[in-house]
This record gives C-alpha cells, sequence and structure tokens, in this order.
C-alpha cells in the first residue's frame, strides 16, 4: 500500500473520526478528497516536483488556506523529498483540528488570511484556494508561491475570482514565473482553474 | 439622554419609513432621547428629526460613491450597508453617550424599557431564526455568514471603537469579503463584543422567532418588542414592510 500517494484507507477512519465529533462537518470533509480536489492537488504537485523547489533540502512548506489537507499533504510528503516541515493555516478553528488529527508532524494555525498575515517564510508556499479570500500580493512572500484560483463565481464563498492568468499575475503579485497554466474547473460548469508557480 | 439613529439612503425606502419609526420610538422608549436620521436626502422627513450627513472618513463610504463604485456582487455593492459602520464611529457627529441604532423596516410593538434593562456589554439582534445546525457547518463560515441581526443595536459611545478602527484600517478588503453586508462583518469579526436581545423580545416577520419551534412566518407575535422584516430576495414568499402593511391590518396598526 506505500505505493499509494494518497493513503485512502486513512479516510475511512478520518471520516468516522469527523462523523463521531464533527457530525456538522462530514459533507465538508467528503468534498475534500473530490475528484476536482485530487485533480486540482494533483496538478500543482506534479508542477511543484519539477520546480527548482523540489531539490531544497530540509524544506519548509506553508500552506495558506489549507483547509484539511486531505490530499495535499500526503501528496506532498510523497512526491517531494526532504520536507523538514509542513504547516497549514486557516481560519477555520475545527478544519486545523482534524488537520491535526489526521496528518502526523505537521504544524497549524488558526489565522484569516485576509487579515492576520501579512508575511510568508518558507521555500515553498502554497495556496489552492485564492479565490475566498483578499489579494495575495498584500502579503510579502518569501519563497517560492504555487497559487491556484478559479472563475468559479456561483459559489457565494468565492468573492475573489480570476477570470485569465494575466489578471492572476496582478492579483498574487508573481512575476518570476517558473510554471503558469489553465485546466477546466470541473466536468459539470464552463469554468476554469488557473496556477501560477513563481516568486514575487 | 439616549441617541437613536437611523440611516436613509437610495429610493428603496420612503421618508414615511423614517418617520413611523420616530414615532414607534416616541410611542415605546420612555427614556429621555433624540432621533436622528443619517442621509442627503431630507424630503418628507418630519421637522423634529434630526438630520445627520454621511460621515466620510471610510473611502467609498457615502451612498453616491458607494453606487459609482464598481465593485459589486449580485447586484449590489460589497458590503451594501457600508454607512451603517458610520455608526461606530467615536463621539461621531459630535454625539456622546449611549447610542441605539435601528433598520427602517422593523416594528416595535411594546415598551422597550426590558431590552434596556438588558443593557451591560454592547447589544444587538441574534437570528434567532436561524438553523443553528447550519450556523456550525463549515460553509456558513466559509461564505462570512451572519449570526447577528443589525436591525437593532445598543451601546455606549466607544465600546464598540474597536468596529471603527477595524473599518478603518482595513475598509478596502472588508468592503470586498463580506458580500452579505455588515452583519456579515460584524459577525465574523465582532461578535464577541455583544449580547444578543432574547428571542423573548426579537423576531422576523418572514423568518420566523427561534429555531426550532417557532418558525412560524407572517406572524405578529404580540407578546415581542421589535420585529425585523428582513427579506431574501431569492424567496418570494419575503414581504418588505410596506407590501406587508397593505395585506396585514394588525402591522397597518402597529407601523405609524
Amino acid at each position: 500500500m506505500h505505493k499509494f500517494p494518497i493513503p485512502f484507507w486513512k479516510f475511512s477512519n478520518a471520516m468516522l473520526h469527523v462523523n463521531y465529533y464533527y457530525p456538522h462537518r462530514v459533507k465538508d470533509f467528503a468534498k475534500s478528497f473530490s475528484e476536482n480536489q485530487v485533480m486540482a492537488k494533483s496538478w500543482l504537485v506534479e508542477h511543484l516536483a519539477m520546480s527548482p523547489a523540489a531539490s531544497i533540502k530540509n524544506k519548509r512548506i506553508t500552506i495558506l488556506g489549507s483547509w484539511y489537507g486531505t490530499v495535499l499533504v500526503p501528496l506532498l510528503r510523497y512526491y517531494l523529498k526532504d520536507i523538514s516541515s509542513i504547516t497549514l493555516i486557516d481560519y477555520d478553528k475545527e478544519a486545523m483540528k482534524i488537520a491535526k488529527w489526521m496528518h502526523e508532524d505537521i504544524i497549524t494555525e488558526v489565522k484569516d488570511i485576509s487579515f492576520d498575515v501579512k508575511k510568508v517564510e518558507a521555500d515553498i508556499i502554497i495556496n489552492t484556494s485564492c479565490e475566498h479570500m483578499w489579494q495575495m500580493k498584500d502579503i510579502e512572500m518569501n519563497g517560492l508561491c504555487a497559487f491556484q484560483s478559479n472563475d468559479f463565481t456561483q459559489e457565494d464563498a468565492h468573492v475573489n475570482c480570476v477570470f485569465s492568468l494575466e489578471e492572476f499575475r496582478e492579483q498574487t503579485g508573481i512575476t518570476d514565473i517558473h510554471y503558469e497554466g489553465e485546466k477546466p474547473f470541473d466536468d459539470y460548469h464552463d469554468c476554469k482553474r488557473f496556477m501560477l508557480i513563481g516568486r514575487q | 439622554m439616549i441617541h437613536v439613529l437611523c440611516s436613509k439612503w437610495g429610493d428603496k425606502y420612503g421618508p414615511e419609513y423614517v418617520n413611523r419609526l420616530k414615532s414607534m420610538v416616541k410611542r415605546h422608549l420612555p427614556t429621555d432621547h433624540k432621533f436622528y436620521c443619517q442621509t442627503e436626502d431630507t424630503h418628507g422627513l418630519d421637522h423634529d428629526i434630526e438630520v445627520l450627513p454621511f460621515l466620510t472618513d471610510l473611502p467609498e463610504s457615502t451612498p453616491q460613491e458607494m453606487f459609482a463604485s464598481s465593485n459589486w456582487r449580485n447586484g449590489l455593492p460589497r458590503l451594501w450597508d457600508r454607512p451603517k459602520l458610520n455608526y461606530f464611529k467615536p463621539n461621531g457627529w459630535g454625539l456622546k453617550g449611549t447610542r441605539i441604532a435601528l433598520d427602517l423596516d422593523i416594528i416595535i410593538h411594546n415598551d422597550m424599557t426590558p431590552m434596556l434593562e438588558l443593557f451591560d456589554k454592547p447589544l444587538t439582534g441574534r437570528s434567532w431564526w436561524h438553523n443553528r445546525e447550519y450556523e456550525k457547518r463549515p460553509d456558513w463560515k466559509h461564505r462570512r455568514g451572519a449570526h447577528n441581526n443589525g436591525g437593532f443595536y445598543m451601546w455606549e459611545d466607544k465600546q464598540l471603537a474597536l468596529i471603527w478602527f477595524d473599518a478603518l484600517i482595513h475598509a478596502e478588503r472588508i468592503y470586498h469579503l463580506f458580500t452579505g453586508g455588515t452583519d456579515n462583518f460584524i459577525s465574523q469579526r465582532h461578535l464577541d463584543l455583544f449580547d444578543f436581545v432574547p428571542p423573548t423580545m426579537y423576531y422576523s416577520y418572514n423568518r420566523g422567532c427561534e429555531w426550532p419551534d417557532d418558525l412560524a412566518k407572517h406572524k405578529i407575535r404580540e407578546d415581542k418588542i421589535v420585529c425585523v422584516f428582513n427579506t431574501d430576495q431569492y424567496d418570494a414568499t419575503n414581504f418588505e414592510l410596506h407590501d406587508a402593511a397593505k395585506l396585514n391590518t394588525r402591522i397597518r396598526e402597529l407601523w405609524h
């Protein structure tokens, strides 16, 4: 089973844990490993693994707006070697508790990224939910950034969507670009997901 | 002396809303008070209403600037009721002491004294009619959903200065992120400053009183004090106060 990059067998236990202690979160947690989530996070890790940061020894990784890190944390651990720390930051206190329970040896911080984070220092800084929060260019990012957003405005929580890579570059302040691309958001909507990997 | 504040902008509500609110306050607030309306349109307002100008400390916060801004979502400017933030400016308009802020679209049925007797921490309405199980769900937080109902606020000047300074420092991002309105902003960032008016005193005509057992809509609850007329633009069964008054004799009796 160690050849599976994502430990799906552990999700059964995690679902039971969530169902028991946080029954109001079952649907939310189930969504965190949907096909769409696996696709988006795989796309990100695939390109991160080919980035210059992949070869850094004792890498520190920070994930902004991490949610539970259900798919992303195991993918990072599988495909990127020499990770010294993974820090998850999210304003959702219960999501951070569940993440701490699920993943071994992670650091969690409860913070509202739109208001409480001015500067991030890490070798790799990930944010796959830029559409949920204030623009990343107002945070000083010291590290390689791997950011995703989308144009799926129908979701009320998506308060900061972008409609092109050009707009996404402007919103994040990323100028030194290692990779940029776009993909269909999912199989059901005529929307796009955008990704940028680079430095501010 | 209590300063009672309300605001009127745009053309959704006419001056009769302000005049009737003032009359209801006069009938049901036995404490010494003065009634103010923050507005740029004084047409039709009773002469004993003190008119307050829109403050300009917050960027794009006057109705004119707000409607001219390009940052809209779901057919409304983001943080569409941002002029209400002016209430929280310490010594705003030179007013000192206790303040009550009321939405225009409410009816006050009964003596407000029991609400005043609760006052210790700042007070606001609570959306007791919300399904509390839904409020716990993560998507509620992700949508920066509201828990309070800003139809009623009561506080001592400066007790809510934190809200004002947060708005001053972060105006642009608060407008952008809290698309639902000031209730959403206050619920997500400052709710711990408040106590809530209990459901024995406060309810919604369109949503009911208290989840889960008292949710009958379109029912006047004679024993309560304040009835709010919050509406959901996607719910055809919701009535604005003036529409409800056309259909319901009792509301006409109360709303004058």
